[in-house]
């Protein structure tokens, strides 16, 4: 492994998620991770005094001041706004070109300095939605690519779902089709001893969910975000709100299964799965309370038709840090060769 | 008259026909070329048709990126009565796929030409040229649908590229000034380490394998 001396090996992974921004790298102690919330808040200079009441820690840009992180959504309804995210729906658009900075210092801020010049990081990326085939993920990874690079890394992109692969599927020799529900979208993989034999994602996730459960009960998003995380069991609802969150958990999940089956039997033919292979869960929204339950309810449903031998169904270990333990391993691989 | 032989010559009087190919040999730890239908590990070999190996866009990927070498091979097969056959098809390496239990076929790899597919006239670089683009611009619509290529440990992953250039702005990093601080956690390293040592132990089983 590339290692400077008496230190722990090289290489980062990097996870760049709609909601979220996870590092992981290998230490002497063990695995250090960072995280990040994806959002911003932009706010007048006038505002400086307010935040500094509130001990709010900002970065200022020409004649604004910016909240970062966790901080920009718990002071958001303070001021009245609300927090901006530079990704939408799992990608970065050409028409945030005012973000791209301020996503810039989000990245250097969760990857930190490299350890050494052109230490190695692998950064997720995800595959091209097959439901939004004109979204462009050649500029999102362009960008990536370019703001790693100039954080002093030298950048590798990896598919979001292989990483899940390549953390979660030791066992069963790198074998297995992983699902990464994450807030702007949804990421599959399905790969045979290390070799991927089909990824795509579907432009649905943990928001699009709370979009379809507001509209569906007349609320809001924020409410159904506030339902959500002050505890649910999908399995057992209470009051219409949470029936309605249940109502679109099991719809997104019956959708990526559907897509799942109808991928891989486009790709057949080229080739074989020698035995039933496990069906790895990752993702933020995948850590309601009775996720798992709902998702074998749903799948159960569904084994029979289902083209994938599956030998059993698992929640990774640590849904929000599975992608970036698993670009971690590519990236001491890579600092191997 | 096939149009591969030269009049006149010697081969000419045979019936038969000279067959191009191209020899993919597969450099990295393991690749997909989806639109040639063939997997490969590393070492292992395959043959495909000149015209089919030429508009193949997976394979251009790959060798750009160093994840294959190319050569131009020719083999001559003959059914006059008399003369031996032509040689079976050259065997892949004996290594297994790895990607797949079903044995590697030869077949799989030496496909012939889909009779749609333009047979370009030896020599006639424009009309391979315009060939060559009408492949693309039809895999560009199918992009992203279904398999990928691999992305194992090894080597930059390979990424899907149109020929689009695309704008992406320089110098984002430090155009705002600040910092944030950042909680790191400590985990226990047990998982990666064992995933990675898993990782490596594969490698280095592909590399002692005999080719």
């Amino acid at each position: 492994m590339a290692k400077l001396a008496g230190e722990a090996p090289l290489g980062v992974g990097l996870d760049l998620g709609t909601m979220n921004l996870v590092s992981a790298r290998r230490t002497t102690k063990g695995i250090e991770t960072k995280r990040m919330r994806d959002v911003f808040l932009a706010l007048p200079a006038t505002a400086k005094k307010r935040l500094r009441l509130t001990q709010t820690s900002f970065v200022e840009r020409d004649d604004e001041v910016l909240v970062l992180g966790d901080a920009a959504l718990e002071i958001a309804n303070i001021f009245g706004q609300e927090a901006r995210r530079p990704l939408s729906a799992g990608l970065v658009s050409p028409n945030e070109s005012e973000s791209l900075e301020v996503l810039a210092l989000l990245v250097k801020e969760v990857l930190g300095p490299p350890r050494a010049p052109k230490e190695i990081c692998y950064f997720s990326v995800p595959a091209s939605p097959i439901d939004q085939p004109d979204r462009d993920i050649i500029y999102h990874r362009g960008v990536f690519d370019r703001i790693v690079e100039e954080c002093g890394y030298l950048p590798y992109a990896s598919n979001e779902a292989m990483a899940i692969i390549f953390s979660e599927c030791a066992k069963d020799a790198f074998s297995g089709v992983a699902l990464s529900f994450g807030s702007g979208m949804t990421n599959v993989a399905m790969a045979i001893n290390t070799i991927e034999g089909l990824s795509f994602s579907v432009a649905r996730g943990g928001d699009w969910l709370d979009r379809g459960a507001a509209k569906a009960v007349g609320s809001t998003q924020a409410r159904i975000c506030a339902v959500k995380e002050q505890g649910l069991d999908l399995t057992k609802p209470v009051g219409r709100d949470q029936e309605a969150i249940v109502f679109y958990y099991k719809a997104l999940v019956e959708y990526a299964l559907d897509e799942i089956a109808k991928q891989f039997t486009s790709v057949q033919g080229q080739f074989s799965l020698p035995k039933p292979i496990p069906l790895v869960v990752s993702g933020g929204t995948s850590l309601a309370g009775g996720f798992m339950d709902l998702f074998s309810q749903v799948f159960e449903k569904k084994r029979k038709r289902f083209p994938v031998q599956v030998s059993e169904i698992r929640q990774a270990a640590e849904p929000l840090n599975a992608v970036a333990y698993g670009m971690l391993i590519q990236a001491l691989q890579e600092g191997e060769e | 008259m096939c149009p591969y032989l030269r009049r006149g010559s010697r081969a000419a009087d045979l019936r038969g026909v000279e067959m191009r190919e191209i020899e993919i040999t597969c450099l990295c730890t393991a690749l997909r070329l989806p639109d040639l239908g063939i997997t490969l590990v590393k070492g292992q070999v395959a043959h495909v048709p000149l015209d089919k190996g030429r508009l193949s866009k997976d394979l251009e990927r790959a060798r750009r990126v160093g994840g294959v070498s190319i050569r131009e091979t020719q083999r001559a097969q003959t059914n006059r009565e008399g003369v031996p056959e032509a040689p079976p098809p050259r065997a892949s390496s004996s290594r297994p796929v790895q990607a797949t239990a079903r044995p590697v076929p030869a077949p799989v790899a030496r496909v012939q030409a889909p009779a749609h597919v333009p047979q370009p006239a030896p020599l006639d670089t424009q009309m391979i040229t315009q060939a060559v683009r009408a492949a693309v611009q039809a895999e560009l619509r199918q992009m992203f649908a279904g398999a990928g290529m691999s992305a194992p440990s090894g080597g930059r992953a390979p990424v899907m590229q149109d020929d689009t250039p695309t704008f992406i702005p320089e110098g984002m990093v430090g155009r705002v000034k600040g910092s944030v601080s950042i909680e790191a956690e400590e985990t226990e390293a047990s998982g990666v380490d064992a995933a990675s040592t898993a990782l490596r132990g594969r490698k280095k089983s592909a590399r002692k394998e005999p080719k």
